[in-house]
C-alpha cells in the first residue's frame, strides 16, 4: 500500500507541475503581449525615446522570463524568441520600424504557438 | 558535455527510484503493462539524454506518470479479476489430462518448439510425462507431471521432520560486515558470531561469508589472504 500512497503523491506533485508551468507560461504570454503593445503604441506615436525604452523594457523582461520558461518549454522554441528580441534594440536604435514590427508579430506568434501547444486541449492531445 | 552527463546521472537516479516503486515483480517476469511501461521509460530517458533541447522535466514527469500509472494499474489487477483479465490476461491450458490442445496452441501463436522449449526449462523432456501444463500471463509454462514422473518427496516417503527448523540457512556475515538482522532472524545473538569467530581465530573482517540456521549451524568462508589473529 506504501507504493500505492507514493505513486498517488507523485501523481498530485506532478499534477501541481503541470498546472504551474500553464500558469507561467499563460502569464508570461501576456505579460509579452502587453510589453509588445507598448512598443507598438510607441511606434504608433512616434516617439523615439519611448520605443527605445520600452524595448528594453521587453528584452530585459524576456531575459528573466527565459530562464524559468526553460523548464518547462523546449530550448529551441525559447531560443528562437531570443534571438527575434536580440533585434529589437538595433532595429528600435536606427530606426528601421517595418523590421522592428515584422519582428514584433514573429515573436507574438512564436509566443502564442508556445502558449497554445500547452494546454491539454482536443487538438494537442491529438 | 558535462551538462549531458549531469541530465544523464539525474535521470538515472529517477528510473532507479521509478523502479524501485514498481517493486521487485517488474524485474522478474514482466505482465502486458509492465512490459509496456518498462519499453517507454527507457525510450523517454533516452529522447532527453540524447537531444538537451528538451527540458529534463519533459523526460522526468512523463517517467513519474507512466510508473504511478502503472502502480495503481497494479492495484487494480490485485482488488479485481476483470480488470486483471483485460489487463494482464489469463492463464491459457495447453495440455489437458496429457492431451495437447491444439486449438488453444494456435491461439496462442505457440509451436511444438516453443512447447518443447519451456517443458526443457522446467527440466521435462518427454510430453508424455505431462499432465497438465499451463502457459501463465507471462508467457512462462507452468507443468504439472503426471504422477509417475513427480519428483519424490518426504512427505510421499513418510519421513519425519526430525525437528529441522523450517527456514534456510540465512549470510550472517558478508565480505567482512556483519548483519545484524540476520542474525536476529536466526534467533542468533552476536556474542555467540564472536564466540565462534574467536574459536576459529578470525575476526569478522578476515571472513568472506558465513552463513546461519536457526539450529546454529553455520558455514563459513575466509577471504582469501586475510590474515589470521
Amino acid at each position: 500500500m506504501k507504493r500505492v500512497y507514493i505513486a498517488l503523491a507523485m501523481l498530485a506533485l506532478i499534477a501541481i507541475a503541470c498546472f504551474y508551468s500553464l500558469r507561467k507560461v499563460n502569464r508570461a504570454y501576456y505579460t509579452l503581449e502587453d510589453k509588445i503593445e507598448l512598443v507598438y503604441s510607441a511606434l504608433d506615436q512616434n516617439d523615439r525615446q519611448q520605443l527605445e525604452k520600452n524595448v528594453d523594457d521587453l528584452c530585459a523582461y524576456w531575459k528573466d522570463e527565459e530562464r524559468s520558461l526553460v523548464h518547462f518549454v523546449r530550448h529551441a522554441q525559447i531560443d528562437e524568441i531570443t534571438k527575434s528580441i536580440a533585434r529589437l534594440p538595433s532595429f528600435a536604435k536606427y530606426g528601421d520600424y517595418a523590421d522592428l514590427s515584422a519582428e514584433l508579430n514573429c515573436i507574438r506568434l512564436q509566443m502564442e504557438n508556445i502558449r497554445d501547444s500547452e494546454p491539454p486541449t482536443w487538438n494537442n492531445l491529438l | 558535455m558535462a551538462t549531458v552527463v549531469l541530465r544523464t546521472i539525474v535521470l538515472y537516479g529517477c528510473i532507479i527510484f521509478a523502479l524501485r516503486i514498481m517493486g521487485k515483480r517488474q524485474l522478474g517476469e514482466l505482465q502486458p503493462s509492465e512490459l509496456v511501461v518498462t519499453l517507454l521509460v527507457s525510450n523517454i530517458a533516452t529522447l532527453s539524454i540524447e537531444d538537451t533541447n528538451i527540458p529534463l522535466l519533459g523526460s522526468i514527469l512523463p517517467i513519474f506518470t507512466l510508473v504511478s500509472c502503472e502502480v495503481l494499474v497494479s492495484l487494480l489487477i490485485l482488488k479485481s479479476n476483470n480488470a486483471r483479465k483485460i489487463l494482464s490476461g489469463s492463464p491459457r491450458i495447453i495440455i489437458r489430462n496429457g492431451t495437447i490442445d491444439q486449438k488453444e496452441m494456435k491461439n496462442l501463436r505457440w509451436s511444438i518448439d516453443d512447447l518443447y522449449e519451456q517443458m526443457r526449462q522446467n527440466g521435462i523432456f518427454d510430453v508424455n510425462e505431462v499432465d497438465f501444463a499451463i502457459v501463465e500471463t507471462s508467457g512462462s509454462l507452468s507443468a504439472y507431471q503426471k504422477f509417475g514422473y513427480r519428483p519424490v518427496t518426504a512427505q510421499m516417503l513418510n519421513i519425519p521432520a526430525n525437528g529441522e527448523p523450517d527456514a534456510p540457512p540465512v549470510t550472517v556475515i558478508s565480505d567482512g560486515e556483519v548483519l545484524k538482522d540476520a542474525l536476529k532472524f536466526c534467533n542468533l545473538r552476536e556474542e555467540w558470531l564472536y564466540k565462534i569467530l574467536q574459536e576459529k581465530n578470525l575476526t569478522a573482517h578476515d571472513v568472506f561469508l558465513m552463513t546461519a540456521d536457526r539450529r546454529a549451524q553455520y558455514h563459513i568462508v575466509e577471504k582469501k589472504g586475510s590474515k589470521k589473529h
